[in-house]
């Protein structure tokens, strides 16, 4: 059977690289001793799929993996096992079985929601950016690749951006603001927070001196183009 | 405390790999410090990813924790970006577990594995805010301790540590801790007072306690021990059954990337092969073996409790294993359908190990390492290294039939008597291994075959026969380099030389004397950090540091010394006598082999009636498996 995971990972476990996630679940799920399917050959693997990799230092409650087990557990008994052998930080959050023969997850999702929390100077200056930002078509970012610098329209990758709140920085003049974006993010392209932050700065010079302090990502999704209608990996 | 943990959390974001530092590892051991009357910072003067690796660092956190009254938490050195970040932010040293200082727990003990981890030892120190000489430290100020290989001669370290513990831990420690208990307890009086109860325990050298005095012609004339509490010589603290002693079977498992990643279990401690220029083989003598059923045990044990997919049998040579076949075919046999391998970390050089190593090597199948270590018959018989030109080729046949495209091969060049004859030898060996990969494969197929040819450069060691050589030298290993890369003549072959400026370095730390802790300091403060790691070591920087304090590095590096001399690590007693290494020195010379006495004749080193032990091999019991 194929389990579909949903997990959380924190604290301490959000410095853990893409890989070490990897290694670590093999791990954990060793530990748990669940009935794990394994690739053949000499150096055989757990059978895990990956929905999409996050970067070091984010946290998220929105991470998606596929597992495949020789024998049925069911997915409330399977998340509570592998719960007791998890590293502080990581949480398996919910599992639901899923058709053994589907699509892989990493190429059904192409969107992630975002909470991303700034210091800034006021809310002022971090809505009037989402304004300027949101009232243009185009916005130019220059983007390293592999074949050298080029420029990428970053505001098609923006599909929702929103000031959610904001609270007074401790011992400061500035304030914390938390800004929800949904961006694009699989295997047709990215937008990373922190270019995100880039083109905040370029149509809003006020928001220039804004750090990006947190990168929470909230969920993963496919997103159906015509409606801009969202579908969490459950139901995909 | 909460302002410690939001700088760390400030920093870590611009670090490079941060979970080096954040613990939160599965089986990591967190106690509620109030609860405890005891806390140790173990802490590993190198990367997280070489401490984590360490088997003795985490057999010694579980010996200590293990402990109701005492909590044992890890620390590690920063690379170069996090120490500049935590100078930057006021951010002392801390442990993994709990976030905590170091400088405010009870004992910091350092594991000395390789010497050109000593600088890190005052960046860990100065960080945790200690002072960095034993002298200035107060009853204020945690207990230094070190234990480790290198504490055999920890004289260029004499100034900075408290106590050194020579030999096995796994007791020693725990005398140690009630030692320091009773004296906290008694009120923390004098500093000297805990010096002189501890250096009353069996291991436990207190330099402070010995003053050595120099001839004028820079030989050390004697030591002189100036407190009453101190043995003249101080032993190796000796575990006689491994059987008897507690194994780490739910060890910390690292959330990243480590360089032994994987589940580890010891299958005998110590090596009689009597490799001369080998320190591990003569300080932790005699050989004493895990039984099959409690090296299995644990085994399951430990796969079980980390999830680990690799089980790893170590010792010096797990090949001499007495139940070496059964036990691997037993375990890899169970282990294989959970998706678990089996691996041998060495490979003897003979056709039987390269079977077993083999039958059980399924992570790596693309090359198998052995480690002849001297080119021509003779020059192994100099060096003791019992391996026949016949058991090399028989290793060679094996690898290629097994079906292996690859074998590494390790040597050591500038060894005492070696001629360029030697050094031409080493290369012959490699064509040797294309010859039988022809004959075996085929000429198409042995096409594909790669051998590399790894040269490291002999730096004495003290307490092997070989201590009284002088190293050769940077332009003369840079000639004896080329010699053999030049002998290599086929495009197959590669061939890979050790840097020569730090072997030359290491001779400093691994025969230097109290002089050279100077020069160690002033490295250190001129920036050395890391040494260990090429692309940190700066040849440059210790050449500043031993001008400006007045060491001269050819004097330890580049001098004979004589069956007379007084060393300075005469006082720390290893287990094999000066005489002994005198006489084996002498048949080095005259190119005479030693046997191994686990198989043959005692040869009177002098391990097993100095520590009341001998030589345990444990077949496996009747029945049993």
């Amino acid at each position: 059977m194929k389990l579909r995971i949903r997990l959380a990972k924190q604290h301490t476990a959000r410095f853990f690289s893409h890989l070490d996630i990897q290694r670590t679940l093999e791990r954990t799920l060793r530990r748990a001793a669940l009935p794990l399917a394994y690739s053949q050959g000499f150096n055989p693997h757990p059978r895990m799929s990956f929905a999409s990799a996050l970067a070091t230092g984010a946290s998220s409650e929105g991470e998606f993996i596929d597992v495949d087990l020789t024998d049925d557990v069911a997915p409330a008994e399977f998340v509570a096992r592998a719960n007791r052998c998890t590293p502080p930080g990581l949480t398996f959050v919910d599992a639901r079985e899923v058709p053994a023969k589907g699509d892989s997850l990493f190429s059904l999702v192409d969107t992630a929601a975002y909470r991303l929390t700034l210091s800034a100077a006021s809310v002022a200056v971090v809505a009037d950016a989402v304004a300027a930002f949101l009232a243009q078509d185009v916005i130019e970012v220059a983007k390293e690749g592999k074949r050298g610098t080029r420029l990428v329209n970053i505001r098609e990758q923006v599909y929702d951006l929103a000031v959610e709140g904001s609270l007074p920085e401790p011992g400061g003049a500035r304030v914390v603001v938390n800004l929800r974006a949904v961006l694009q993010s699989g295997s047709q392209g990215s937008l990373k927070p922190e270019t995100l932050a880039e083109g905040l700065a370029q149509v809003s010079p006020a928001f220039a001196d804004t750090v990006l302090v947190g990168t929470h990502r909230l969920m993963i999704y496919r997103r159906e183009p015509r409606t801009g209608a969202l579908q969490e990996p459950w139901d995909l | 405390m909460n302002d410690l943990v939001a700088k760390i959390q400030a920093v870590l974001p611009q670090v490079a790999k941060p979970a080096r530092y954040t613990g939160g590892e599965w089986n990591a051991i967190v106690k509620d410090h109030t609860q405890v009357d005891l806390t140790v910072a173990w802490t590993f003067p190198d990367s997280y990813e070489v401490g984590m690796s360490h088997l003795g660092s985490l057999i010694m956190y579980h010996q200590i924790n293990r402990r109701a009254d005492a909590c044992c938490e890890r620390a590690y050195a920063p690379w170069p970006d996090m120490e500049a970040k935590m100078r930057e932010h006021n951010i002392p040293l801390f442990t993994m577990e709990t976030w905590t200082p170091v400088g405010g727990f009870d004992i910091i003990a350092f594991p000395l594995l390789y010497e050109l981890t000593y600088t890190n030892l005052f960046t860990c120190l100065d960080l945790a805010g200690v002072p960095l000489r034993s002298a200035d430290r107060t009853e204020a100020h945690p207990l230094v301790i070190a234990g480790g290989p290198c504490v055999f001669n920890c004289e260029p370290l004499a100034p900075f540590l408290d106590v050194a513990v020579l030999g096995d831990g796994e007791f020693v420690i725990h005398e140690i801790l009630d030692a320091y208990k009773q004296w906290k307890e008694a009120g923390r009086a004098s500093r000297r007072e805990l010096l002189r109860r501890l250096a009353g325990i069996t291991g436990c050298y207190v330099p402070a306690f010995y003053e050595p005095s120099y001839r004028p012609d820079g030989t050390i004339e004697k030591y002189i021990v100036t407190d009453s509490a101190a043995p003249a010589v101080v032993h190796r603290a000796t575990v006689d059954d491994l059987d008897a002693i507690d194994f780490p079977t739910a060890p910390v498992v690292p959330n990243i990337d480590i360089v032994f990643d994987r589940a580890q279990v010891e299958v005998f401690r110590g090596c009689t092969r009597g490799c001369r220029f080998c320190h591990a083989g003569m300080v932790t003598r005699p050989v004493r073996e895990r039984s099959p059923e409690k090296v299995q045990q644990l085994a399951r044990e430990v796969v079980r409790n980390t999830g680990y997919s690799e089980l790893s049998l170590v010792s010096l040579s797990t090949a001499d294993y007495t139940d070496v076949a059964n036990t691997v075919r037993k375990l890899s046999a169970e282990m294989t359908c959970a998706g678990v391998n089996v691996t041998l970390p060495s490979t003897r050089v003979d056709a039987f190990s390269v079977q077993i190593a083999d039958a059980v090597q399924q992570v790596n199948r693309s090359s198998v390492t052995l480690a002849p270590e001297g080119g021509s018959a003779r020059i192994r018989r100099v060096i003791n290294k019992t391996v026949s030109d016949r058991d090399i080729r028989d290793a060679f046949k094996a690898a290629f039939t097994a079906g292996y495209k690859a074998i590494k091969l390790y040597f050591m060049i500038g060894l005492p008597t070696e001629t360029d004859d030697d050094l031409r030898a080493i290369a012959e060996k490699g064509h040797w291994a294309l010859e039988i990969a022809e004959e075996i494969l085929g000429r198409q197929e042995a096409r594909n075959v790669r051998i590399t040819i790894s040269v490291s450069t002999f730096t004495p060691k003290a307490h092997t026969p070989f201590q009284f050589e002088p190293q050769v030298g940077i332009e003369e290993t840079q000639r004896r380099q080329w010699v053999v890369k030049r002998a290599c003549k086929d495009r197959r072959i590669e061939f890979k030389g050790h840097h020569s400026e730090s072997s030359l370095i290491e001779v400093l730390h691994s025969v230097g004397d109290r002089r050279v802790s100077a020069a160690l300091l002033r490295a250190w403060e001129l920036g050395a950090r890391f040494d260990g790691w090429t692309d940190q070591f700066r040849y440059e920087r210790w050449v500043q540091a031993c001008v400006d304090v007045g060491v001269d590095i050819k004097y330890y590096a580049a001098r004979r010394k004589g069956y007379g001399e007084v060393f300075a690590w005469d006082h720390l007693f290893a287990g094999v006598t000066k005489e002994w290494l005198i006489d084996d020195h002498m048949r080095a010379m005259a190119e005479t082999e030693v046997a191994d006495c686990r198989w043959e004749n005692c040869d009177v080193c002098g391990a097993c009636m100095a520590f009341g032990v001998q030589p345990v091999l444990k077949p496996a019991k009747e029945g049993s498996l």
